[in-house]
């Protein structure tokens, strides 16, 4: 799945990237994305195709501090990810980096009006590798995944999203019953 | 991540349910427990040096397919639902995983050693004991400890689009692909040392080795679950 493909295929692995999208509590104007990556290894294949780290290099916990110490990181963010109100795009900007492998990055978008349903595109490290993916959440437990095929998704940023109580109670019951399967079996078998 | 997977991974986002999801789901789960891991030589070796039987191949294919959906499930919901990744990343998590697959496996290699050494200082009778349900089972919960990359990332994706039901259908068919090549190949383990025992009645050498073998295999077993604890800790070691 990675350009790195070690990782991926083998136990242990990493957490996919994800971006959190919320609206700035004192500014109906502002929508925050915040980006962070999956594997730190995904932050060398994205340093090397930045140029900003030798072709070839290993992975190094150094690493995501030369991403994201660099404009060239911030241009790829802002080019990547987009946000627009109603038909109108909102203008980013980065906010100050700190501790990108572990915190992420933020992308601050100011639209020209308050907004209360955006349109977010995604597109992080699709053009190194087609099959990476995007887990993404929203205001109210909104979630939504981007890949290279869909690439825009439209967020609610007030009131109240459909609520997914169905699915963890769902989830919880099964659990329940494959532990309970488990012990079942356990106790026949013993 | 194979091309089943990438396969299962589209269809859970493709509208509908198409039955070839659950076909890619299995074919991936078999591709994953053939790649390297899973203790397919541990139970070959568990099986073979203790006079297992089918049914003990079943158990154990089943008891991997059974802890490794288990594992999905717990991990994948606490990832989306409970914001795992912000208490520990997901390497650590399943390198501690693998610590502890290793240390079961240590365990259960010790055990077996500890059984065969106790049973051959008491009595000569050939009442070797058969295949235990507990070692079984613990090789078994080693092999489905930690959950495969791809059964992981179709469920958060079945759960970020609101499709919980179909993800987890793909995982358990994904663990019932698993299941079918452990299953394959405790069966040639078994039919493989039955060979060996059935024919060890006429040559004094084959009597030998059929002796020999249960203390291998548990030293193999033991051996084992010792470099796999040491090499994860090193990668803990060395992440941190």
């Amino acid at each position: 799945m990675l350009l790195a493909p070690a990782p991926a295929a083998a136990h242990p692995f990493g957490d996919p990237q994800t971006v959190a999208i919320s609206r700035d509590p004192g500014r109906p104007d502002v929508v925050d994305v915040r980006w962070r990556v999956g594997g730190p290894d995904d932050l060398t294949v994205l340093g090397i195709a930045l140029g900003l780290l030798p072709e070839g290099s290993a992975a190094r916990y150094t690493d995501a501090g030369v991403v994201g110490g660099s404009a060239r990181f911030s241009s790829y963010l802002l080019e990547r990810i987009t946000v627009s109100g109603s038909s109108t795009p909102c203008a980013g900007a980065v906010k100050p980096v700190a501790a990108l492998a572990l915190k992420g990055a933020t992308v601050s978008f100011t639209c020209p009006g308050p907004i209360t349903t955006a349109t977010v595109s995604v597109r992080m490290l699709t053009d190194l590798n087609p099959a990476y993916r995007t887990l993404a959440t929203g205001p109210g437990g909104q979630r939504n995944v981007y890949d290279e095929e869909h690439v825009a998704h439209s967020w609610t940023l007030d009131g109240d999203p459909p609520g997914r109580g169905g699915t963890v109670a769902l989830l919880a019951l099964l659990l329940a019953a494959v532990g309970a399967g488990f012990l079942v079996v356990r106790r026949v078998r013993a | 991540m194979n091309s089943f997977a990438e396969r299962m991974q589209d269809l859970v986002q493709a509208p509908g349910v198409t039955p070839l999801a659950f076909v890619f789901a299995f074919l991936a789960g078999a591709w994953h427990a053939v790649t390297p891991g899973h203790g397919k030589t541990l139970a070959a070796a568990y099986l073979a040096g203790s006079r297992g039987r089918i049914r003990d191949a079943a158990w154990l294919g089943g008891s991997v397919a059974v802890m490794h959906t288990f594992s999905v499930l717990v991990i994948g919901v606490a990832w989306t639902f409970l914001s795992l990744s912000s208490v520990v990343r997901m390497e650590t998590l399943t390198t501690w995983l693998q610590v502890a697959a290793g240390v079961l496996i240590l365990g259960t290699g010790v055990w077996m050693l500890r059984r065969h050494l106790h049973s051959h200082s008491h009595s000569h009778s050939h009442s070797h004991s058969r295949t235990s349900r507990p070692g079984l089972l613990l090789l078994g919960i080693s092999g489905g400890l930690t959950p495969s990359p791809a059964a992981f990332l179709v469920l958060a994706t079945g759960l970020f689009l609101g499709r919980a039901a179909f993800a987890v259908f793909l995982v358990l068919t994904f663990g019932i692909g698993m299941a079918g090549v452990l299953f394959g190949v405790g069966v040639l383990a078994v039919a493989g040392s039955s060979l060996v025992t059935g024919s060890a009645r006429s040559h004094a050498l084959l009597h030998r080795a059929t002796r020999i073998t249960p203390v291998l295999a548990a030293a193999g077993v033991t051996l084992f679950g010792a470099g796999l604890v040491t090499i994860s800790a090193l990668h803990l070691t060395a992440s941190v």
